[in-house]
């Protein structure tokens, strides 16, 4: 191996995951429907954009400032449409590349007239996912495309170890500013500061908030500070391989576990990107010995015999369910938290102490940190 | 990837994207001193000033509106959350204090502002009538005993307002009066006044 810097450089960016046509199919297709049901952009806020006057549209710096109002609201509605379309194309793996890129583009389209209020939001990652994946070419298999051309298509590994840099990054911005503004500090409690405003000027006040109140311990809520810093900054150590930036994903799970059930912000756009980190790959034979499983029983043979229609039948079905279930829900009344959101989060638990269990265990870690 | 050319841009990208992204978090930072942070960035949320020392109080700053009616009565008294429902949450702090913050640029509202704000009044409230609209930024500080935290003090900033444009609210919607011809006609009465209220 090259072991020079040109030559770990290159590794870097092509070595860094060599994703299966199927595992990327896989992808493609959850965080399709991932948008579709949980993380489209309100279609019920499009009237009051519309209707408000222009002393109140203040755009952010950048591309929104190209307009100087708001548009009616049958535009926005027909952007909002043509991102479904999009993105059930892209599902569906129809002009793969053009729908993904469409998908972006119309999120970006969509928030940026939302965040012409006077705030913005940091869910960035949730219009660079299918902008950046359009060029992973995860519409090789299983896909409207693949059949059509019917020929055995390459699937480029890069697009993740970017993903990674973008995180790892924005991660960093999250945290450098914290250590200039005093979070490492014994005498303060920051991470308590901004669980109080959440708490009274946000109104968010389900799970763990009300009890969170009562916490006095200066060293709970410093270890928290700590903890914080560490793991936001850690983030872009942590990207220049494959298993570090899963262990460092897992932890990210965690915190936002612990930022929903304290504060009561599940921030699940970022889900879609850590998503990414998942291996593909295992999860690809679990559902492949799921279909020997159900091969074996008559009825269910001639249709479900296809690894991606059970995959999306099944995503189809637990977000419907999910979706269901917290309709009637009362998981949580005293927050803009929604139970869905609540119960997508928890989901992921499990799934990120599996990561860092075999993390640790594969000792690739500690490897890693040795040199 | 095996396209020696293809495999060229993708290294051409990383190097862009490696050198564009302190660039941009370094322009975010000015911009965002003298103006709003610039979107889309990649950055995440700092929350550098939050910190707050152990025993010191803690206090926060609310917007609230003052609605009063015509007949001297007691203003009622509505959060911005309460007001404008339909922002989401995470942006109504944002929101408020975008466009509820300055008196300078609240005096200066235009009719179709007021208008709007009027609208908003009575979807909150409808049927009501109310005469002039306030804005109150108000400190809530809270301090610490056995039991935890426990408001303590209030302290008003800022008060400033002016006259609703003549509508009355009927269900959810608003009707221009009608004049004291019998014609209708929105008559927006701009009479401001605001005060910073010095501690």
């Amino acid at each position: 191996m090259d072991q020079s810097i040109k030559g770990r450089w290159e590794s870097w960016i092509f070595d860094y995951w060599h994703p299966t046509r199927e595992a990327l199919a896989l992808y493609r297709i959850f965080t399709g429907l991932f948008i579709l049901f949980f993380l489209m952009p309100p279609a019920d806020l499009y009237s009051h954009l519309a209707a408000l006057p222009d002393d109140l549209f203040t755009p952010p710096p950048g591309p929104m400032m190209l307009f100087d109002r708001f548009p009616e609201a049958w535009l926005l509605h027909g952007v909002h449409w043509l991102l479904v379309l999009s993105l059930v194309a892209m599902t569906l793996g129809v002009y793969t590349r053009l729908s993904s890129l469409l998908s972006g583009l119309f999120i970006l389209f969509l928030k940026g007239f939302i965040y012409s209020i006077g705030k913005i939001n940091h869910d960035l990652l949730l219009a660079v996912i299918p902008l950046l994946f359009a060029f992973s070419n995860w519409g090789a298999a299983w896909s409207v495309d693949s059949v059509i051309r019917n020929k055995k298509e390459e699937t480029a590994g890069w697009p993740l170890p970017l993903l990674a840099l973008l995180i790892g990054f924005m991660m960093f911005t999250a945290g450098f500013p914290k250590i200039l503004g005093g979070w490492l500090a014994f005498d303060t409690q920051a991470a308590r500061g901004h669980f109080l405003n959440q708490y009274f000027l946000k109104e968010r006040r389900d799970l763990l908030a009300e009890s969170a109140t009562g916490w006095e311990s200066s060293v709970l809520w410093e270890s928290l500070d700590y903890l914080t810093i560490f793991f936001e900054v850690g983030f872009i150590l942590a990207i220049w391989r494959l298993s570090s930036a899963r262990l460092f994903v897992c932890f990210a799970i965690l915190f936002h576990f612990s930022t929903m059930m304290i504060m009561n912000i599940a921030f699940l756009f970022n889900f879609v990107a850590y998503a990414a980190f998942l291996n593909w790959d295992y999860v690809l034979q679990q559902i492949r010995r799921m279909e020997e499983r159900l091969a074996g029983r008559e009825p269910v043979r001639p249709f479900i015999l296809k690894t991606p229609i059970l995959w999306g039948l099944g995503l189809v079905s637990v977000f419907s369910l999910v979706k269901f279930i917290t309709a009637f829900d009362s998981l949580v009344e005293l927050s803009d938290l929604q139970s869905w959101e609540l119960l997508l989060v928890s989901a992921a638990v499990p799934v990120a102490l599996a990561g860092i269990w075999r993390s640790f265990r594969s000792d690739r870690i500690c490897r890693y940190l040795n040199g | 990837m095996t396209n020696l050319k293809d495999r060229q841009r993708v290294k051409w990208l990383f190097l862009f994207i490696i050198i564009y992204l302190p660039v941009q978090y370094g322009i975010v930072g000015i911009v965002g001193l003298h103006h709003s942070e610039p979107w889309p960035s990649f950055v995440f949320p700092g929350f550098r000033s939050v910190p707050i020392a152990g025993l010191q109080p803690y206090s926060h700053i609310d917007t609230e509106f003052h609605l009063y009616k015509s007949d001297g009565s007691e203003p009622v008294v509505v959060s911005g959350m309460e007001l404008f429902q339909w922002v989401p949450r995470s942006q109504s702090r944002g929101f408020l204090r975008t466009h509820f913050f300055e008196p300078e640029e609240i005096e200066q509202y235009s009719p179709e502002m007021k208008l709007w704000l009027n609208e908003q009044i009575c979807q909150t409230y409808p049927g009501r009538q109310f005469e002039r609209f306030e804005v109150v930024l108000r400190e809530t500080f809270y301090s610490r005993d056995n039991n935890g935290l426990r408001q303590d003090s209030v302290k008003t900033h800022l008060r400033t307002g002016f006259q609703l444009p003549r509508q009355s609210c009927t269900e959810e919607r608003c009707r221009d009066w009608p004049d004291e011809k019998g014609q209708s006609g929105s008559v927006i009465e701009s009479q401001g006044g605001s005060s910073w209220i010095n501690p």
